[in-house]
């Protein structure tokens, strides 16, 4: 227990003070404004220590006009008296270092933030000067060092009688040591006003004298009132903030939860013995694996989560927190790692937070369902969009490593003899059969075929992977030999031409579209670079009847055919339904030989209306599709099926 | 590297057009979905068939495959099909006409099929070289009168053939038989009806043509599964009769006998092997406990599911599980929709029937202006032939003394006034028809001409009459394909839910309440055990209130400040 005996017999001698002004980094961190504004912490949570002890109800800093630093507080005094080292103990504390009260728990202070027994005389060290005043037994006591603490008179000043108790440090740091002796008036005010948050009803005054600013600090709910400020402006969740606090094993935890309705990220702001653990340590781990442990529980228990779901993961839980995690430690079992007190090490603070929040959670959560209810959808909504990210993440490193594909055509593209990108035509053909004629009739120097098997898969309803696994669009991929997606290379194109050849069928029209739609999903540059056709095969054969030599001809389209037959006597029509239809040489000489052959070019006009129009007539949703059969397909017209394209 | 040259010369002058991407989608796919809507997925209103069912039958028709006469190998009924009418793949003609003949698919069987056409079990047909077809009865009825130009036919794909847009269909086989398929933008569902109600619900509509929804329900009150079953009779299910979407619950008919569920009948729909593996499933994971084995024990004599469970359980909240958690009850979701004028439309019970009749009118009027010609035709020359008898001998002495036919035919019509066909038809009469009998035969033949015309004559000037012409030709039908309903409907399923405290078993427990309303309930056993240990769970700074032995069938009344009562049930699901 903390002793009211603060007095000359609390204060041992450990070391002198030249090494903190040869090594200041050691002792402050830095000496830069960071470094600076230690030396004000070290003195105000000397007395933050005095009023988490209970003896402290006010704490005032001041900036004065010659960036010195005035703090005052109203707790027990400095101690004063001759200590065992012969020396007074008053100057004990700011001349040698680790004397302090602090070195174990039966000292004067059960739990503090000074640890090491450094603060005052580091301040000292650093400073041009340092006054001090203890109020004491009262009596008011003055002291003055100067130059680093290395000149002070002997004897302790006592400047008269007085009622009030408490102690009064004002220290002008060195100009020598440090790059800038300015002070900021905002980090100040930050800290002391964290300091207000974690003690509550301790009264914390900022006053500048530069600028004659002053702020007051004081806070009746403590870390509750904390967390509601680390949500800002942004809406809560809770209508309460959570706030428990037990002490278990001889450790004091505070902790206090809100969320934020529309936050990403946490922000958790840990505490031990009132210092700030920015590098966390093993009580947030504790905090962390308590609260995704008591929302699984809950989850699972309320229908939220299925059986068969996995577990919530902590940025689940802590998607939009706000959390303040207070401990008090005491000295004994006090551990931090590295030289500035950023993250706890004591292991048991792990056990002890984990449990304190888990008990106190599950009550409250249970007395509280519609809270946990709410933060679990939350949690639930967190985890779908982590999962989405996810798999956009795997999908982006599969395209990468797709985009070596593997070699195996399946052997059924029959490739050009040639390897002339400026030149070489890929047909993409409908059907096997018609495929074999494709292949029979074709120039082989510079004409490539490709047989596709029945209906190619709608890209637009599948995912990437999906793609990724068809075989058939698999293999057009690896050989157009560009990548696909934000990866195509269109100087990487095997072909100058990637011709789609289907039967002059409604169903010759739908697999064009499907092609089309993954071009446009996976391959829009090619389509751009205008290197995508369709192939338009004749409509008719006309073979002319009753002369000598007759003429057969092909036409391509209704209009044509009454233009050819309007001066034939007679004649005899042959109608092509499909591809395989024909004989390898009729298809050569009608489809695929570039002197006769007519080839449609696609183009995008519009890449909005485009866009638009492979969505709607291609994706999941039915409804827009339906409306737009409604608006453009005319039932009533009795029309035979013709390959559009002819101007 | 001349070579190469030469190619790239050769593409200069080529045709080449250009197309936006959108207007080729829009064209093709506007195309493609008129064309699977119109001519692939969806059933016409009149006949209720697609037109690849339709090409199979009458296919089989024009080939003589009718009913009574031998069947023929599938594959030839698919060759045939694909050669004349329907250019696409054997397996889905093939698919078509073995649904057709699936008596748990279809109320009236279209096909009549020999050899293993699938199974309720989802087991495939044999393959087409090993099945045998013929139409069915009911066949018959939906192509009778085609050679009567009573329906349009157009040419086939490659105009070498005709065939019928549309059956004359003296029954409503789209409201009969059901379909379902997937166009682009449009889907269909519709459940069978049965033959009798939807015969009786079209006769109503014809004899009552502002018969009320009201009315309809109760002569057909909901559809009629070939797998029977138990339906539920809803709003929902009324407003899908009314508007085409809407649902409808089916569950099977279960039966306990002893400690055994015995289910005869199962949904409509439902693989019965994926059914039986499901329940099975469920005993295994425990959904419900008490569930001892399952077996199939389908046979010739019908379907048949045994449940067998333990004699500590209670079958019925058992069965009541299972029609929750299994296939033993679905939803099947109505999605009315049929081409209408070569456009896909929702329909109601009402639409249909009303188009069908239209129809039905359509085919009757144009079978009696058939007939009526046909009839006119003979008549005449029946009036010829009485004429004659009368002039018998100058008649014969003429046509003796004719150099030719031709002349024969002249002289008789220009002597004795007959006409051309009747001149033709004397000529070439067979001499025994001048016998006594035969003439008065064909007096006969003339009266009933005479009065058959007039009937015609009235068929077609009358409304009433052209009404009951079909609905004496329905009720025929319906007396001919005798359907006794075979799906039974339920005012309401949900009478038969089993109230939870059922669920509970009975025994002792003791209860613990304490101050701040934590109530736990413990077994005995777990209380006894924890006798002289710190009760667990208690929460800081709460006490216990209430500590005593109950039973787990006993009501315990809360009093709390605020309110008076809160009955509380401990049920045996109650985790502590």
């Amino acid at each position: 227990m903390a002793n009211d005996n603060y007095g000359a017999s609390s204060i041992q001698i450990l070391e002198g003070l030249e090494a903190v002004r040869k090594r200041p980094g050691m002792y402050i961190g830095s000496t830069d404004s960071r470094g600076l504004h230690q030396l004000v912490w070290e003195i105000v949570d000397n007395a933050v220590d005095e009023a988490l002890a209970g003896f402290c109800k006010n704490i005032t800093v001041t900036i004065k006009q010659d960036n010195s630093i005035k703090v005052e507080d109203d707790g027990r005094g400095l101690p004063v008296g001759p200590h065992k080292s012969g020396q007074d103990v008053l100057n004990v504390i700011f001349t040698v270092l680790h004397a302090g009260g602090k070195f174990s728990e039966d000292g004067a202070y059960k739990t503090a933030g000074g640890l090491h027994g450094v603060g005052a005389s580091v301040v000292n060290a650093l400073s041009e000067w340092v006054e001090v005043k203890s109020y004491k037994n009262g009596n008011v006591y003055h002291q003055r060092f100067e130059n680093g603490g290395k000149k002070f008179p002997k004897e302790i000043e006592n400047l008269g009688p007085t009622r009030k108790h408490g102690t009064e440090v004002w220290f002008k740091p060195d100009h020598t040591i440090f790059s800038t002796t300015l002070y900021n008036y905002q980090t100040i005010k930050e800290r002391l006003k964290e300091s207000a948050y974690l003690i509550k009803n301790l009264t914390l005054t900022l006053i500048d004298e530069r600028t004659k600013t002053e702020d007051v600090f004081c806070y009746e709910n403590g870390i509750s009132e904390y967390a509601e400020y680390l949500c800002g402006s942004y809406n809560k969740i809770l209508e309460k903030t959570i706030y428990f606090e037990q002490e278990l094993q001889k450790i004091n935890v505070e902790f206090s939860i809100q969320y934020l309705s529309n936050g990403y990220g946490e922000n958790i702001h840990s505490f031990v013995n009132n210092v700030r653990t920015r590098d966390a340590g093993s009580h947030e781990v504790g905090f962390k694996t308590a609260l995704t442990k008591v929302f699984n529980e809950f989850a699972y228990k309320l229908g939220v989560l299925k059986e068969k779901d996995s577990p919530f993961e902590g940025p689940d839980v802590r998607e939009g927190l706000c959390a303040v995690l207070s401990l008090k430690v005491p000295e004994s079992i006090l551990e931090f790692e590295g030289q500035t007190k950023d993250k706890l090490g004591t292991p048991l603070a792990k056990p002890v937070v984990e449990q304190v929040v888990t008990d106190k959670l599950k009550i409250y959560f249970t007395e509280n369902q519609a809270v946990i209810q709410d933060l679990l959808q939350r949690a639930l909504q967190a985890r779908n969009a982590r999962e989405a990210a996810r798999k956009a993440r795997d999908t982006a490193r599969l395209i990468k490593s797709k985009t070596k594909l593997e070699q195996n055509l399946s052997g059924k593209l029959s490739p050009a003899s040639t390897k002339d990108a400026r030149i070489n035509e890929l047909f993409l053909v409908e059907g096997d059969s018609a495929g074999g004629s494709a292949k029979q009739g074709r120039d082989r120097r510079f004409q490539a075929i490709l047989p596709l098997r029945g209906k190619v898969l709608n890209t637009e309803k599948a995912s990437v992977e999906d793609v990724l696994k068809n075989e058939e669009l698999n293999t057009i991929i690896y050989t157009i030999g560009a990548s696909f997606g934000n990866n195509f290379d269109i100087k990487k194109c095997n072909y100058n031409k990637v011709i789609i050849m289907t039967d002059a069928d409604v169903d010759g029209s739908h697999i064009q579209i499907l092609l089309l739609t993954f071009f446009f999903r996976y391959m829009t540059e090619l389509i751009k670079a205008g290197k995508v056709y369709i192939a338009l095969p004749p409509l008719y054969k006309i073979t002319q009847q009753g002369v000598k030599n007759p003429k057969v001809l092909y036409v391509y389209s209704d209009e044509e055919k009454e233009e050819v037959t309007k001066d034939m006597k007679k004649y005899a029509i042959q109608r092509y339904k499909g591809l395989g239809e024909m004989n390898a040489s009729q298809l050569w000489e009608t489809t695929m030989d570039p002197k006769n052959r007519t080839l449609i070019q696609v183009k995008i006009e519009d890449i909005a209306d485009a866009e638009q129009s492979v969505s709607v007539l291609m994706g999941d949703d039915v409804e827009p599709r339906k409306q737009w059969i409604d608006n453009n397909v005319s039932f009533a017209e009795i029309d035979d099926f013709k390959v559009e394209g002819n101007e | 590297m001349a070579k190469k040259k030469d190619v790239i010369n050769e593409f200069i002058d080529q045709k080449v057009q250009s197309e936006y991407l959108e207007k080729i989608m829009g064209d093709r796919f506007g195309a493609y979905s008129k064309y699977i809507i119109q001519d692939r997925a969806i059933p016409d209103v009149r006949d209720g068939l697609k037109p690849v069912q339709r090409r199979i039958l009458y296919a089989m028709q024009s080939v003589g495959m009718v009913a009574g006469s031998p069947y023929k190998k599938s594959a030839r009924i698919v060759g045939e099909v694909i050669g004349k009418f329907h250019p696409h793949g054997d397996q889905s003609v093939y698919e078509a006409l073995v649904r057709m003949s699936q008596d748990f698919k279809i109320n009236v069987p279209l096909i009549d099929m020999q050899g293993n056409n699938g199974s309720i079990d989802g087991d495939g047909a044999a393959a087409m070289r090993y099945t045998e077809a013929r139409l069915s009865k009911a066949a018959m009825y939906l192509l009778k009168d085609m050679e009567k130009k009573t329906v349009p036919f157009v040419p086939n794909y490659d105009d070498s053939e005709v065939e019928p847009v549309i059956l004359p269909a003296k029954f409503p086989n789209l409201l009969v038989n059901g379909s379902d398929g997937i166009a682009s933008g449009y889907a269909t569902n519709i459940p069978p009806h049965n033959l009798a109600e939807a015969i009786d619900l079209t006769i109503a509509r014809i004899k009552n043509p502002n018969l009320t929804y009201e009315e309809a329900l109760e002569i057909m009150p909901g559809p009629d599964f070939p797998t029977g079953g138990i339906i539920e009779d809803t709003e929902d299910l009324h407003q899908a009769l009314r508007t085409g979407r809407g649902r409808v619950v089916i569950r099977a008919k279960a039966e306990i006998i002893k400690n055994n569920i015995v289910i005869t009948e199962i949904p409509y729909g439902v693989n019965k092997a994926v059914l039986v593996k499901k329940i099975d499933s469920v005993k295994d994971s425990k959904g419900v406990d008490g569930i001892t084995e399952i077996r199939d024990e389908s046979d010739k004599e019908g379907l048949r599911i045994v449940i067998e469970t333990k004699e500590q359980a209670n079958p019925e909240v058992i069965l009541n599980y299972l029609y929750k958690a299994t296939d033993l009850q679905v939803n099947f979701s109505y999605n009315t929709v049929a081409i209408v004028d070569r456009s896909p439309r929702t329909l109601g019970v009402l639409d249909i029937i009303d188009a069908y009749i239209l129809h039905e009118k359509e085919v009757i009027i144009n079978r009696s202006n058939f007939e009526v010609d046909k009839m006119t035709k003979r008549l005449h020359i029946v009036e010829g032939f009485h004429k004659m008898t009368s002039i018998i001998n100058e008649v014969v002495d003429t046509i003796k003394n004719s150099k030719n036919k031709a002349n024969a035919k002249e002289n008789i019509m220009r002597l004795f006034g007959f006409t051309e066909l009747q001149a033709e038809a004397i000529v070439m009469l067979q001499l025994y028809r001048l016998t006594n009998t035969d003439i008065k035969e064909m007096e006969d033949e003339k009266r009933e001409l005479e009065k058959n015309i007039k009937h015609l004559k009235h068929v077609l000037s009358s409304e009433e009459a052209l009404k009951n012409v079909i609905i004496d030709e329905m009720s025929e039908i319906k007396e001919m394909i005798p359907s006794p309903r075979r799906t039974v409907i339920e005012e309401s399923l949900e009478k038969r839910e089993i109230n939870e405290e059922e669920l509970i078993i009975h025994e002792d427990v003791r209860v613990i309440i304490t101050k701040d309303g934590y109530v736990k309930k413990m077994s005995l056993k777990a209380y006894q055990a924890s006798l002289g240990v710190s009760t667990p769970g208690l929460k800081e700074d709460d006490y216990i209130i209430f500590d005593k032995q109950c039973n787990t069938m006993d009501s315990l009344i809360l009093c709390i400040t605020l309110f008076i009562k809160d009955n509380v049930v401990i049920f045996f699901k109650t985790r502590s």
